[in-house]
């Protein structure tokens, strides 16, 4: 290992015994740069995705050192819990990402879960839903990857895959077994939900991706079934978030969207081993964790995340609101961000590709007019307009030092993408050309803006003055988009619901599996010679199994 | 050969009358004449090897004296009947037992390894592991628990003598020497429910479970 990822790990191993003291910031800023560097070199030596992987923790990491003791010193419960138990967890996925597949791996891999799980239910009683559904994923999650690694070379390929689709899929929002996601990740505390959107449900796709390294090359229908249920995910999160009412919320329905994007990247790679793929696939990565820290990172200085009480943030609170806006134009895959370099490479691949897969320009398509839609809405909805209620967002210089941290690299990484891809050796975008179009669009804006306007409507209907409360609302936005997708049922009256028959089909399993697992329990009669005798049989049946 | 099959024979026997006795004292008795059979066994699969005779003695001292004493004496102090309490009579635990010894010895030659000194013990060793275990199941008293587990670890010893040229010396002392001391701690187990419940009955605890 590099020293600077020694380094790394030392100091942030004594930033979780160092507590909220006032070397914990730059001991774990200082890791941080570590993971960068080390992760840096590996990246850029051998294009290795832990390498890869480090330098994206790294950069995470710079972002939450300023952030998180301030951040903690607002948010007296818990403060030193959170403070000791997010190194561990950075040190966890850090272990992850170099560990070989084995026993080791596994380990790291459960110990990240179960710290992640933590993380998440040390929030209290209003966490306990999502932290349940954590946990069950990565119970799940686990199940899978044991099935991968102890049937390797007693299974066929099918099955180890089969087994990796679940495991790593599963921590990466694969549709259908996203919907722990968006339960999970929002009820953290912001830092926390940085981090487990951010990097954690990258190491699915990292798993994903170095099993073809471990297990050999996977089955045709590996590729294809990431292809697609990457898509589907992302169609189906996008059009879910937007009747998400908690801020939030709608981030973490964004991750899911994100991260069907990358997985159909990676299932386009499988398929035909086209490198514009793998830039995609990787580029994506960066940005995402990149522009979703900085939002959840934001959206932490806010003390109301209800998307119909908000509004009228930017005037409050500009730098949070320009900060935001470059969050979600990113996010939003507009020019020149870094996801819509991404997906312009997805969409070259695809393009070139053939047969089936060609179909995914029209999903990407779908997919990028939805996510304007739904950033729109976000930013709209709480950054513009008049103000609902008082919320005053709290920023002090270190969190304001933490988002300037993720988006000054966040800017770097969308004007030089080929920089960052240089391993890659694939051009991905025509890079020099966006900067003269970059401050053209800028000035037209500023043009447009600069024209006097009125301050009164001709055709105002006798309503001179519209108050906050007649502003479109969280669900009233998104109603005619709502309509369109019939997987979703929206009930409008006086208290407008979106039902998800998915989560009801999820339900009804989670009833069934309750049923069957009281049934097993009436075997724990409490009869201590009950339980002797079912150790007797179990032996004479393991004898027996002998003649057989 | 013919003195240790008469000898892994008469460990069977003490096996088969540890399950079928009604009288604890018996029970514990046999026990300890069970160990001095096995330390026995040992002794004459020494051929002048010094850690057999060592593991021999070890065995005759902690399990042939020292366990069943501290058992007579723990049943002294705990002033409970001597009498054995099961669910099953006489007959149908000698019944059981002969069923599970036949299973032992329909499935032992599967478990005999190449080079085993004394492949006859095997299929002994395990029917004494199931006839631990059958006395654990049917007995109500938790001090035939431990009889039950003792009996059980038996089996293991004689297997591990029959299969293996003996274990290292000091494996076997350890085995002993926990053997012992799980023995003490289920005896001090056995004083604290007394002292709860006023009574040492295993049947009437069924407060374990789901």
């Amino acid at each position: 290992m590099s020293w600077p990822l020694l380094a790394a790990f030392l100091l942030v191993g004594a930033s979780a015994l160092a507590g909220r003291g006032r070397a914990y910031p730059w001991l774990l800023g200082a890791g941080g740069l570590g993971f960068l560097l080390g992760g840096g070199a590996l990246w850029g030596g051998e294009a290795s995705a832990s390498g890869f992987f480090l330098m994206l923790l790294g950069l995470l990491t710079l972002g939450l050192a300023p952030y998180l003791p301030d951040y903690l010193a607002h948010h007296p419960k818990e403060a030193r819990a959170y403070a000791g138990i997010v190194p561990l967890f950075l040190l966890a996925m850090a272990g992850v990402s170099l560990a070989p597949p084995g026993f080791a791996f596994l380990f790291l891999w459960e110990g990240m879960a179960l710290l992640g799980y933590l993380l998440v239910a040390l929030e209290g009683p209003k966490a306990q839903e999502g932290a349940r559904a954590f946990f069950l994923a990565s119970r799940l999650s686990g199940a899978g990857l044991y099935l991968a690694f102890l049937g390797q070379g007693h299974l066929g390929p099918d099955w180890v895959w089969a087994g990796l689709l679940l495991g790593f899929g599963v921590k990466a929002a694969l549709f259908p077994f996203h919907l722990w996601l968006p339960l999970a990740h929002p009820v953290a505390i912001s830092p926390v939900s940085a981090l487990l959107s951010g990097a954690m449900t990258k190491l699915g796709l990292y798993g994903l991706y170095q099993a073809q390294a471990w297990f050999g090359p996977p089955p045709g229908w590996v590729g294809l079934a990431l292809a697609l249920l990457g898509f589907l995910g992302a169609v189906y999160a996008l059009v879910r978030g937007l009747g998400e009412e908690d801020l939030k919320g709608a981030l973490a329905y964004s991750s899911v969207e994100n991260l069907g994007l990358m997985l159909a990247a990676l299932g386009g790679y499988f398929l035909t081993g086209a490198p514009l793929f793998l830039a995609a696939f990787f580029l994506h990565q960066v940005g995402h964790a990149l522009f979703k820290g900085l939002l959840f990172l934001g959206s932490g200085a806010l003390a109301e995340r209800r998307l119909s009480r908000l509004g009228g943030l930017w005037r409050q609170e500009p730098f949070l609101g320009s900060l935001w806006l470059l969050g979600v134009a990113v996010g939003a895959g507009l020019p020149p961000g870094a996801v819509f370099v991404a997906e312009w490479a997805l969409y070259q691949g695809l393009f070139a590709a053939s047969g089936f897969l060609v179909l995914g320009v029209g999903a990407l398509a779908l997919v990028g007019a939805l996510a304007l839609y739904f950033y729109v809405r976000l930013f709209g909805l709480a950054f513009l307009g008049a103000a609902r209620a008082e919320v005053r967002p709290e920023l002090s210089p270190g969190m304001r030092g933490g988002l300037l941290a993720l988006a000054v690299p966040l800017g770097a990484l969308s004007l030089l993408p080929d920089f960052f891809l240089k391993p890659l050796a694939q051009e991905v975008y025509p890079n020099w050309g966006v900067f003269p179009l970059l401050f053209l669009t800028l000035g037209l804006v500023r043009w447009l803006a600069r024209r006097p306007h009125r301050a009164y409507g001709t055709w105002d209907c006798g309503f001179p003055r519209l108050s906050p409360r007649m502003q479109p609302n969280g669900l009233g936005f998104s109603e005619p988009a709502l309509r369109l997708f019939p997987f979703l049922r929206l009930e409008v009256g006086e208290r407008p619901r979106l039902e998800e028959p998915l989560a009801g089909v999820y339900r009804q399993l989670g009833k069934a599996y309750s049923r069957f697992a009281r049934l097993v329990q009436t075997l724990q009669s409490g009869s201590l010679h009950f339980y002797l005798l079912l150790q007797l049989l179990t032996l004479v049946v393991v004898l027996g199994v002998v003649l057989l | 050969m013919e003195v240790l099959n008469t000898l892994v024979l008469a460990v069977l026997a003490t096996g088969f009358l540890m399950v079928s006795r009604r009288s604890l004292d018996a029970v514990i008795r046999l026990y300890a004449l069970q160990n001095v059979l096995l330390a026995l066994v040992s002794f004459g699969l020494a051929r002048g090897e010094v850690h057999f005779l060592l593991a021999g003695l070890a065995l005759f001292l902690i399990k042939g004296v020292a366990i069943p004493w501290y058992l007579f004496w723990l049943l002294d102090r705990l002033e409970v009947s001597h009498e054995v309490e099961g669910y099953l009579s006489v007959s149908l635990s000698l019944l059981l037992a002969g069923l599970l010894t036949g299973l032992a010895f329909r499935v032992g030659a599967v478990f005999v390894l190449p080079e085993a000194p004394l492949p006859q013990g095997v299929p002994v060793a395990l029917s004494l592991v199931l006839l631990g275990v059958l006395s654990m199941v049917s007995r109500k008293k938790a001090i035939s628990q431990v009889l039950g587990f003792l009996a059980l670890e038996n089996g293991v010893f004689l297997l591990a003598l029959s299969e293996s040229h003996g274990l290292p010396l000091f494996v076997e002392l350890g085995v002993a020497l926990d053997a012992f001391a799980a023995v003490f701690l289920a005896g001090v187990l056995i004083f604290r429910i007394k002292g709860e419940m006023g009574h040492v009955d295993t049947a009437r605890m069924r407060a374990l479970r789901g």
